[in-house]
């Protein structure tokens, strides 16, 4: 059984709150932390019995990163530095991991620290351009709005504020 | 039992329930009100308000396995008491008088904050109050304590996460500058510092500066030292072109919150932002480490005596008007450019300085890649293409852009062929060449034109044509139709039999008729080495009287050393007339583009064919053609209607601009 070809080998995880999930290798290989691990490793001494702890990651948002690297398998792997100007100016996204982002805040947020902790760069990326979206256009009250938060300026502070970026106002 | 004699606690609650369940609701708070008083802590706290005597009472009726024992007095921990206080918050509901509800299960909250019961109590009140936001954020405080703590039991944090469920899709928020609970930490979390950068950086300037407004947290967060970097890159295009002009103050804050230290500056309207001296001066005072800097339309003289000397990419448009040499000293504008030859890798110019048409004029540029000229307003002047290229030995890609071009270079010198050993993308616009044959040869040799289309000739067949990749030539019309006496812009490469485009990826020349056996001998051979991946055919006009599109016809079928070929992507088909329609499969054209097994894009446009047989050749090829895009042109109304009707049911995206290629062009090898 420890003989598997390597990509449909397959590796047990368990979250912090307790929970085993079986992974084929490949998948999990799409997290930097866990595929220099396997490779020190060897992967053979994982089983079901002895599943890879994920420290900080809970079922509910290990299933979601596990569910996006199920569907990126295939990706190519990125270069390490990959013109990384360009990629950060921008804020598409591709439609299946749009859908796959149509979550509450708080496991956005997860997703986020979680693909940070296992270093999924695609997927951070995912997380960081969805937020930045949500940001993206918007006035500052329905920044406010969109995340909950307190106006706390006075309103000379908050005048002063506002002439200084006048000209960026959208209307 | 009870502690003082009289009724116990537990008769208390059981004498309450039982009317509550009589729905004799005001008796029912009497009953409970009485439980609630006869809790120890509640006796405790009377006694001592009366005479601050200390009988210390045991506590007859906790349990054993109780969460609270121990702590502060307030917080009794008493489950008879947050019993009695959950009946009667409950009671009080029915009333209804939610505020007095939500009194008590805040008190229950105060009495045990490690049970999950006042938390839970007061989100249902908060819910029945309509106010889902604070009902969701009652629970994640109660989960925070618990957390803060660490004295819960696991299934009661569950409770409470559980109860968030229905709440979350549309009331879960979470402040991405501030603090949020994170199940997965069972903590208090925040992003770390680099991942705010990486979201914060993604945004527009003007987002950017909507987001200083947020709040006070917002505002110090972006505007810290550590943000500096999102502040680096001051981008007024697009979105972020200015409404109203920025104030000189306002810059200052802008130039402040990257520590006075901007690496790009890219203006792409001044006139918006009224880009004056003083503000374009402090730009540049903020801007000593400056790499890349683009200001389009000038509204008057700028200061360009303190160019920043790391400058990488340069774009500038309309200068050129604002300085005139011999005019007090040396042309600021020359001056400028002069300055920052050194490491220029990307310049582009709309209107060059004065003296740059001047023989040997453009200074010696050792790093520059990408050069894009266009002629400037009033610029009657020759550019001499030859001394250009010379002064650019490491160019990679040429941009020309109706300049009047000659290839002249002092006498004595003679041009090397080879002097930009790594160009590999040319592109040329020149609107005013017009070249045709049979007879009509004198109607381009207007002035400069025939300088202009030698000038062309000799770009386009640098290094013998083996180095280019993308060639891309933009005339209004040339015509070339007799197969032996070419003289089109491609003469040059005739002349010589080694002369090909061998490593050729990318061509486009929508207006420029190729007799196709000329076209075989200048692409063939990277459609062999299977390089070619875009590639245009434009048709012959049509012989005068002509009904049977016999041209066409005849056109597309010399173009059979092309079929089937597997390296193209794209083709550009142009100004065809089959006029004798024939439909769908048996159409020259369809079959044509049939051969080709990996073909994703057609770019359909013509003006010799009517409407009618332009629709019905776009629907055909639609229909017929596998594709992932077309691109029409010429078409409208109805019948553009139609054709997106047509595109959507096969599942082939649709544009009808012509889509600018980007330039500079990325290549995949360097």
């Amino acid at each position: 059984m420890a003989e598997a070809k390597p990509a449909s080998q397959k590796i047990w995880l368990v979250s912090n709150d307790n929970a085993t999930m079986e992974v084929d290798r490949a998948v999990v290989e799409r997290s930097m932390l866990l595929k220099n691990m396997l490779e020190d490793l060897g992967g053979a001494d994982v089983s079901p019995e002895n599943p890879i702890p994920i420290p900080n990651v809970n079922e509910a948002v290990l299933r979601k990163v596990v569910e996006w690297c199920e569907h990126h398998r295939n990706d190519p792997v990125a270069a390490p530095d990959d013109e990384s100007d360009a990629r950060k100016k921008t804020t598409d996204i591709e439609e299946w991991d749009q859908k796959f982002m149509q979550v509450d805040q708080e496991m956005l947020f997860e997703i986020i620290l979680a693909s940070n902790f296992l270093d999924i760069k695609p997927l951070l990326d995912v997380g960081c351009k969805t937020v930045a979206n949500m940001i993206k256009g918007k006035s500052p009250e329905e920044i406010r709005k969109t995340f909950n938060i307190t106006n706390d300026f006075s309103a000379e502070e908050e005048e002063q504020i506002r002439r200084e970026n006048e000209w960026a106002e959208d209307r | 039992m009870s502690p003082d004699g009289g009724v116990s606690m537990q008769e208390a609650i059981s004498d309450g329930r039982a009317k509550y369940v009589a729905q004799r609701y005001k008796q029912a708070l009497g009953s409970f009100t009485d439980a609630i008083k006869l809790c120890p802590c509640e006796i405790e706290k009377k006694k001592r308000k009366r005479s601050g005597s200390t009988g210390q009472e045991l506590d007859q009726d906790a349990q054993p396995d109780q969460e609270a024992t121990g702590l502060p007095t307030l917080e009794c921990g008493n489950p008879l008491h947050i019993q009695a206080l959950n009946y009667r918050a409950g009671t009080f509901e029915k009333i209804p008088d939610l505020r007095r509800a939500l009194a008590d299960a805040r008190r229950m909250m105060d009495v045990a904050p490690c049970s999950p019961e006042g938390y839970l109590r007061a989100s249902k009140i908060l819910r029945m109050e309509e106010n889902p936001v604070d009902s969701l954020k009652v629970l994640t405080d109660g989960i925070l304590i618990f957390l803060e703590r660490g004295d819960f039991e696991v299934d009661d944090l569950r409770r409470l996460d559980k109860a968030r469920n229905p709440l979350k899709p549309k009331f879960a928020k979470v402040d991405p500058l501030g603090d949020f609970l994170s199940l997965s930490w069972m903590s208090k979390a925040h992003l770390p510092t680099e991942l705010i950068l990486d979201i914060f950086g993604r945004l527009e300037l003007s987002t950017l500066c909507q987001c200083l407004r947020v709040s006070k947290s917002w505002k110090s967060a972006l505007t810290a030292p550590a943000s500096a970097q999102l502040w680096r890159s001051l981008q007024f295009t697009g979105a972020s072109v200015p409404k109203k002009p920025i104030s000189f103050d306002s810059l200052k804050k802008l130039l402040s919150y990257s520590s006075n230290n901007i690496r790009e500056l890219v203006i792409s309207d001044a006139r918006k932002l009224y880009l004056d001296r003083r503000k374009f001066n402090a730009f540049l005072t903020a801007g000593i480490r400056l790499e890349r800097l683009e200001v389009i339309n000038p509204c008057e003289a700028l200061d360009l005596m303190r160019p920043p000397s790391y400058l990488k990419y340069l774009n500038l448009e309309g200068f050129h008007r604002f300085y005139r040499p011999g005019s007090a000293g040396a042309d600021p504008y020359r001056f400028f450019l002069l300055s920052i030859v050194r490491n220029i890798e990307t310049l582009i110019l709309s209107g060059l300085p004065r003296q740059w048409f001047g023989d040997m004029e453009v200074p010696l540029m050792p790093n520059l890649r990408h050069l894009r000229l266009s002629k400037g307003r009033e610029q009657p002047w020759t550019l001499s293409v030859c001394a250009l290229l010379k002064s650019t030995p490491q160019l990679e890609q040429l941009y020309l852009d109706s300049l009047l071009l000659d290839c002249r270079l002092p006498t004595g010198e003679e041009f090397d062929n080879c002097c930009v050993p790594n160009l590999k993308s040319v592109t040329i616009v020149d609107l005013k060449v017009l070249v045709l044959e049979r007879g009509f040869n004198n109607l381009w040799l207007q002035q400069g034109r025939s300088s202009a289309l030698e000038a062309h000739r000799c770009v386009t067949a640098l290094n013998g044509g083996k180095q280019l990749k993308a060639l891309d030539i933009h005339y209004n019309w040339q015509y070339t139709n007799t197969e032996q006496t070419a003289n089109d812009i491609f003469s040059r490469m005739y002349q010589d039999p080694s002369y090909e485009y061998e490593n050729l990826e990318f061509l486009r020349f929508s207006k420029l008729v190729l007799a196709p056996n000329l076209a075989e001998r200048l692409f063939g051979s990277s459609i062999r080495s299977g390089k070619l991946s875009s590639f245009d055919i434009c048709f012959p006009l049509p012989r005068y009287s002509e009904v049977t599109g016999q041209t066409s016809w005849e056109h597309i079928l010399k173009y059979k050393w092309l079929e089937g070929a597997e390296s193209i992507r794209c083709l550009g088909i142009y100004d065809f007339s089959f006029k004798t329609y024939t439909k769908g499969l048996d159409h020259p054209l369809v079959q044509f583009l049939q051969t080709f097994p990996l073909l994703e894009e057609v770019k359909l446009g013509s003006a010799n064919s009517g409407p009618a047989e332009y629709l019905l050749t776009a629907q055909d090829v639609i229909k017929f053609v596998k594709l992932k895009r077309i691109e029409v042109a010429d078409i409208s109304g109805e019948s553009f209607d139609r054709i997106r009707r047509l595109a959507r049911q096969e599942g082939v995206s649709l544009t009808w601009e012509a889509q600018k290629p980007k330039w500079p062009r990325d290549f995949k090898d360097s």
